[in-house]
């Protein structure tokens, strides 16, 4: 146990306090089964193996902790997704104001891979069989929503609503001032509009919470916040019982039960909802809407 | 031990002048019931574990199956072993490895997984890592996964019971007079409770050898009650 004084001198161990590692969740698994435990027979292996099912449900669900990367955009109009990317959370272009400017979903842009074909539109094909691929036909920039009654939106930096004409029929979703973007999640990369390029870009996204580096990270590594540790512990058990013959289905349902209440738990503590800032929020609720 | 053995025996078989049984004879069927007494004894522990299990020991001297390991942990032993090649060679005195037995000297445990599972689970999300490392047994040597470990490693097991061994020099008229002072002595090395339970299987050998049925009976007789009484 490190000394105060050794705590605040290792930069690395701040705030590790409240976390607890998937080595350590492994090993107390281990240790605390009796000899006539339904899982007492169970080997170490297979209780990592649901160990990790439980640390990537409970990071991604409950702990929901956001990562957040920035980078200038390039002329490709493409980000690669972080190694450790599950689903993102927010997409922004960063302001010179330093406010972050939340971009929007393009559902319309193609990331359709093109098949080449001969003149007769047969398909190609190289030596060992695989269809030959080009670039789609279909660039990205071409894909600008149809301006309708003369709109114009102007730099997405510059873009104020409150400068449209009033058109009840206009689809403002179609209307992109803070730019837009589609993930080719197959590919791995995210497709910006023309209008993003050269600015900075934030990704907020979500990890599952098991690779976090180049290579990935050993489970003594892998932290997790310690009030998702019964939970886990609680999954564990139930994945490892639920398929057994010998186990009563009544016990099965037990086990169920208390997963998912543990888990309803853990989420109800890890994302403690405080006084100040339900008072805070409460502050804005007289704004009038105009 | 061993000689307060061989005299019971003697006694009981009324033999002593005659000779029956040589020391040689002896010596071979000690070693034959201390290792199936010693064989036995997993079983009794099993037995005893499951009876934990549902409630019917209690603390104290009435821990049964902390008893029983303590019978067994007479023949614990440990030693470190060295990467060598490309396997760990075990120990040669080694019985039996304990579960989870196998671990570096900072406490990493090197699980065993049984052979039929080893290619699915290489293959898996689970594949063997430095931190959690896993074994085959290759008759005297365990082969470690993944290939890039090569620590040392510390190995917790029960070794092979020696043999026992009654020593002796002889008196002119050829008797045979115990000599526990000789180099290859060695003693039973099971439990001090166990006296009984040698001499009785014992006498069932030697009655076997002797063709004495009634000697036969006894003694199964006598081991059927031990037994009744273990298991009631």
């Amino acid at each position: 146990m490190a000394t105060s004084e050794q705590y605040y001198n290792s930069p690395e161990d701040f705030g590790n306090y409240q976390h607890i590692t998937l080595q350590e969740i492994v090993n107390n698994y281990m240790m605390s089964r009796d000899g006539d435990d339904y899982t007492a027979m169970v080997p170490r292996f297979k209780v990592l193996y649901q160990a990790r099912r439980g640390f990537r449900e409970f990071y991604s669900d409950v702990v929901k902790e956001v990562r957040a990367i920035e980078l200038e955009l390039s002329p490709s109009l493409m980000v690669t997704l972080p190694p450790d990317f599950v689903n993102y959370v927010r997409i922004s272009w960063v302001g010179e104001d330093n406010q972050l400017h939340p971009m929007a979903e393009d559902r319309r842009m193609s990331i359709a891979q093109e098949y080449l074909q001969d003149d007769n539109y047969n398909l190609l094909f190289d030596d060992e069989g695989e269809v030959l691929q080009g670039t789609s036909t279909i660039p990205m920039d071409d894909y600008e929503a149809p301006v309708k009654n003369g709109y114009d939106l102007g730099p997405m930096n510059n873009f104020v609503f409150s400068t449209l004409k009033f058109d009840p029929n206009t689809d403002l979703s179609r209307k992109f001032p803070n730019g837009r973007y589609k993930i080719n999640r197959s590919e791995g990369f995210i497709q910006f509009g023309s209008d993003a390029e050269s600015k900075i870009i934030v990704l907020e996204y979500i990890s599952d919470g098991l690779f976090t580096g180049s290579e990935g990270l050993p489970e003594d590594k892998l932290r997790i916040h310690k009030f998702a540790e019964s939970g886990i512990i609680d999954f564990i058990h139930y994945q490892l019982i639920k398929n057994r013959r010998n186990v009563p289905q009544s016990e099965k349902m037990r086990a169920r039960k208390e997963f998912y209440n543990s888990r309803r738990l853990a989420m109800q503590r890890i994302n403690t909802t405080r006084k100040d800032e339900l008072l805070q929020v409460f502050k804005g609720s007289s704004v009038w809407i105009k | 031990m061993i000689n307060k053995v061989y005299d019971t025996l003697l006694t009981i078989l009324n033999k002593e002048i005659q000779g029956y049984i040589s020391p040689a004879e002896f010596n071979l069927l000690a070693n034959s019931v201390q290792l199936q007494i010693f064989r036995e004894y997993f079983e009794d522990e099993n037995r005893d574990k499951n009876r934990e299990n549902r409630g019917l020991t209690n603390k104290g001297y009435a821990n049964l199956s902390f008893n029983q390991r303590q019978r067994i942990d007479e023949f614990a032993d440990q030693s470190t072993i060295s990467h060598t090649g490309t396997n760990y060679v075990l120990p040669s005195n080694l019985y039996l490895l304990e579960e989870d037995g196998i671990s570096t000297p900072s406490g990493i445990v090197v699980e065993e997984v049984e052979r039929s599972q080893i290619n699915y689970m290489r293959s898996s999300e689970v594949a063997p890592t430095e931190l959690y490392a896993v074994y085959e047994m290759i008759g005297n040597t365990i082969k470690v996964m993944p290939a890039s470990f090569t620590n040392d490693l510390e190995v917790r097991y029960l070794r092979v019971p020696k043999e026992p061994k009654w020593t002796y020099f002889t008196l002119p008229d050829s008797t045979p007079v115990f000599n526990p002072s000789s180099n290859d002595f060695q003693d039973f090395e099971l439990h001090k409770s166990e006296f009984s339970n040698v001499v009785v299987r014992m006498l069932g050998y030697f009655g076997i050898n002797l063709r004495e049925s009634d000697v036969v009976q006894a003694a199964e007789t006598l081991k059927d009650k031990n037994n009744a009484k273990d298991n009631g």
